[in-house]
């Protein structure tokens, strides 16, 4: 019995060695598998990997870049955008992507007119790219923590209380500011979606209804906000907010969001 | 070597010699002209003309004269005819013009051919073109109103049953009788011609004035003004009025007193305004073939289609240059609408026509170009075509198939795409990809959270619990005594213990004891800590417990200690049985208390 023990715990590791990278290798044999239908100039073969990839829920920028550049080639420049933007939110994609994304912007016959940002949206932006939620609820709950431990210490301590409390005080409103940030940049990441028109052209409907008032025409390649809510309330339509500062509904099919 | 050379330069000499005087023979040869013309192709019986024969040349040494041959129905009033004959030097070049007019007169009714006369030129025969004539009875018009005013405008239109898109050529044509002559002409602005597109001709010639009889008078015409005219729809079209100002000057009438006192050198000079009649023309449109592509032209063309390239790198873009050239509504004709296969990105197309505004017709060239750049690589081609028009001339459909041109598009071994500003890597990523959720901007999961929370918010409580307590400690007295009753017990217990071990001063023991129950007791129910018997402790001890069983037991060792002075000395097991009863009441009155 006792020599047989160390046997089975090396069997028990052996397998979860076998087993739990598997599925890594399995994503990572794909990606090259699809690679080389890339440079085969098998496009369609390689699009389908990708996506199969995707589908299982593994994300990697070097993945979004190559079905980019597969939808550049089969000349879906509106989904060539949609992933190049996804591919520009993982650092080791992001200057390659942005310069991609540069340049299949300018091959769109119409562009967009941009409303300039509000301030405050500006600021959740450079916040989301900047930290991010998952930084910036560890910093918050650190800072919260310290704070609170600083306060506590004030009421016990008496050599530099006052010193010690208002710390406290301090890293404690500060905390609370960065987990109000982090939960509205989550209530934002859950609501809104950065949508893209990938079909040539379609309309934006003042209501879900093809009959209804026409707000404006979208083109390929045009970015937009989708509002997550208000779309669930409706089958097969869109609320979106052009970059223009329009909204309306769009009908499904004619965008992708992420 | 030497020999070759000099044999080729030998054999040069003898061609360039012989091609210099070949070509000065065929210039000598053919430098001249000769053209016959009459100055009515039209007139009345009994009517004289003239027959005319021109020579045109710089070298016309010997001439002899034109021999006529015999004319049916025309007879020659004199054999010899007039000559004449005129010299211009223009850049140096002597032109000579010797002219023959013989005056005939018209014998019989009929039309007639003056066939090729003959001239020996430099003692060669050479010949004429030949002439038609047509003679015709001079009648009386009867009736007034058919009688035509000396000078009026025409608006013809060369044809009066047009299809859409067909070009049209109206002519501004003045009629005007013998003796009137214009001088000048101003056409008026405001002439409409709704449902045509419409385009002035250019004149190369100043216009020139025929003969012509219109019921039994003899006019001279002259056209001034050329529009080619394209239908635009079908249906009844109106060409409104033409308005035209012209200067005139008349010969004064024989009969007229005052022509020649009025008249200024014996003519009339004044300005009249001329109106052509209301032109309105059925257009139809005709059904379109059921094959080939119809891109709206009418009249005659050529068609081109040629690729700038048949081999390009993916994403060089590539111009598809259609060139459609002839004589018809150049202007009008649409782009064809070609077929691109789907990886064809297509931009816009550029148009461009070049008009030929000058002779009877427009002509010219229209061309489009289409650009587009292939997205991916492989073979790809683009079919054939039929495109069809309309030839007025022949009242038919005529078509011309443009070949299928394919491309071989190959993706660029560099793998770049040139940008204005930059070069964007178009390579894919390849490699060890580090696959992960891209959590860095999620909220941390919900135990995370709750902890982080959880941590400082208990922390917190505690801790103002305990600054609640220290404070009271601090503030209230009663309370502090109370709560440290017990430790002030356990100090006199361990006292008395060791007192009781050491079997020294045993009255000290039971004074602790008694402290130690009594101290207690008014600690923890806040009553003063002396002064009070032991009576008065019992009856609270009762109060506050409701307990007379602890209470006399309390109250029973209370008393022991009290009247130990005056009982014997105890050993020391009894002692330590005291102390250790003691502590057991006391634990209990900690319970109650």
């Amino acid at each position: 019995m006792n020599s047989s023990f160390p046997t089975f715990i090396l069997g028990i590791l052996l397998l979860v060695f076998l087993f739990i990278p598997a599925p890594v290798n399995a994503q990572q044999s794909q990606f090259d598998q699809a690679n080389e239908l890339m440079q085969d100039y098998l496009i369609e073969e390689a699009f389908d990997i990708y996506r199969s990839i995707e589908s299982d829920g593994y994300q990697s920028g070097e993945l979004y870049f190559n079905m980019a550049l597969a939808a550049f080639y089969q000349d879906s420049l509106g989904l060539s955008k949609f992933y190049l933007l996804q591919a520009e939110k993982f650092d080791g994609t992001k200057t390659d992507a942005q310069q991609t994304l540069q340049f299949v912007n300018e091959q769109f016959d119409r562009r967009s007119a941009v409303l300039p940002k509000l301030p405050w949206v500006l600021f959740f932006d450079w916040l989301e790219k900047f930290a991010g939620q998952g930084l910036l609820s560890f910093f918050g709950l650190v800072i919260l923590n310290l704070g609170v431990g600083a306060i506590i210490g004030s009421w016990f301590i008496a050599q530099g209380s006052v010193y010690l409390k208002w710390t406290g005080y301090t890293m404690t409103v500060f905390s609370l500011i960065l987990i109000f940030c982090t939960f509205y940049l989550n209530y934002l990441d859950n609501r809104y979606a950065t949508g893209v028109m990938i079909e040539n052209q379609t309309v934006v409907y003042e209501h879900p209804r093809s009959g209804s008032a026409l707000i404006s025409n979208v083109y390929e390649g045009y970015t937009m906000s989708v509002d997550r809510h208000r779309s669930s309330e409706q089958d097969g339509w869109y609320y979106v907010r052009l970059e223009n500062g329009m909204y309306g509904w769009i009908e499904d099919g004619y965008i992708r969001y992420f | 070597m030497k020999k070759i050379g000099s044999i080729c330069a030998l054999f040069l000499l003898f061609t360039m010699t012989g091609s210099i005087l070949s070509s000065s023979a065929q210039i000598h040869a053919q430098d001249f002209s000769l053209e016959a013309s009459l100055s009515e192709n039209q007139v009345f019986i009994g009517e004289q003309f003239s027959l005319k024969i021109e020579v045109t040349g710089s070298s016309l040494q010997n001439m002899e004269l034109p021999r006529l041959p015999d004319l049916r129905g025309i007879r020659i009033l004199s054999s010899n005819p007039s000559r004449g004959q005129s010299v211009s030097i223009v850049n140096g070049r002597t032109t000579t013009v010797t002219s023959y007019t013989y005056t005939l007169i018209a014998r019989d009714e009929g039309t007639y051919r003056i066939p090729p006369i003959t001239v020996l030129i430099n003692g060669e025969e050479h010949t004429t073109n030949s002439l038609r004539v047509e003679v015709i009875e001079k009648r009386s018009l009867s009736d007034p109103s058919q009688r035509r005013p000396d000078i009026f405008a025409e608006l013809e239109i060369d044809d009066e049953e047009p299809i859409v898109g067909q070009q049209l050529v109206a002519s501004l044509v003045i009629y005007f009788r013998e003796g009137v002559e214009v001088t000048s002409y101003q056409p008026s602005p405001g002439w409409r011609t709704d449902g045509f597109w419409k385009e002035q001709l250019e004149n190369i010639e100043q216009p020139r004035a025929e003969s012509v009889i219109l019921g039994d008078v003899r006019y001279r015409k002259a056209t001034l003004l050329r529009y080619a005219l394209f239908p635009s729809r079908s249906g009844e079209l109106t060409l409104t009025p033409f308005e035209l100002n012209l200067g005139i000057r008349t010969q004064p009438q024989r009969n007229d007193p005052f022509g020649s006192v009025f008249g200024g050198l014996g003519t009339n000079q004044r300005r009249v305004t001329l109106k052509t009649e209301e032109v309105t023309l059925p257009v139809r449109r005709v059904e379109l073939p059921e094959t080939g592509m119809s891109i709206g032209a009418v009249g005659q063309f050529e068609i081109q289609r040629e690729s700038s390239v048949t081999q390009a790198y993916v994403g060089e873009a590539i111009e598809l240059r259609t060139t459609i050239k002839g004589d018809g509504n150049i202007p009008l004709i649409n782009r064809p609408r070609y077929t691109f296969p789907e990886n064809f990105e297509v931009y816009s197309p550029q148009e461009e026509t070049d008009l030929n505004r000058r002779g009877t017709t427009i002509s010219g060239t229209r061309t489009f170009n289409d650009r587009f750049v292939p997205r991916t690589a492989g073979t790809f081609t683009l079919p054939a075509e039929e495109i069809v028009w309309y030839n007025p001339q022949t009242k038919n459909f005529q078509s011309q198939t443009l070949p299928a041109i394919e491309y071989e598009i190959i993706r660029d071994p560099a793998s770049t795409v040139a940008d204005a500003n930059q070069e964007v890597n178009l390579q894919i990523m390849t490699g060890l990809v580090s696959w992960n959720n891209n959590n860095r901007h999620r909220i941390p999961g919900g135990y995370w959270l709750l902890l982080g929370f959880l941590i400082p918010l208990i922390a917190l409580a505690f801790a103002m619990r305990q600054r609640k307590f220290i404070k009271r400690l601090q503030t209230d007295g009663d309370f502090a005594r109370s709560h440290h009753a017990w430790d002030k017990v356990e100090e006199l217990l361990i006292k008395a213990d060791d007192l009781a071990r050491n079997e020294s001063g045993y009255k000290e023991i039971y004074h602790l004891i008694h402290k130690a129950l009594t101290g207690y007791i008014t600690d923890r129910t806040g009553l003063p800590g002396a002064g009070l018997s032991d009576n008065r402790i019992y009856d609270e001890l009762v109060e506050r417990t409701n307990n007379r069983d602890l209470s006399g037991r309390v109250k029973k060792m209370l008393d022991k200690c009290s009247n130990i002075s005056y009982a014997p000395i105890e050993n020391r097991e009894d002692i330590e049985f005291d102390i250790e009863k003691t502590r057991e009441l006391l634990k209990e009155l900690r319970a109650r208390l």
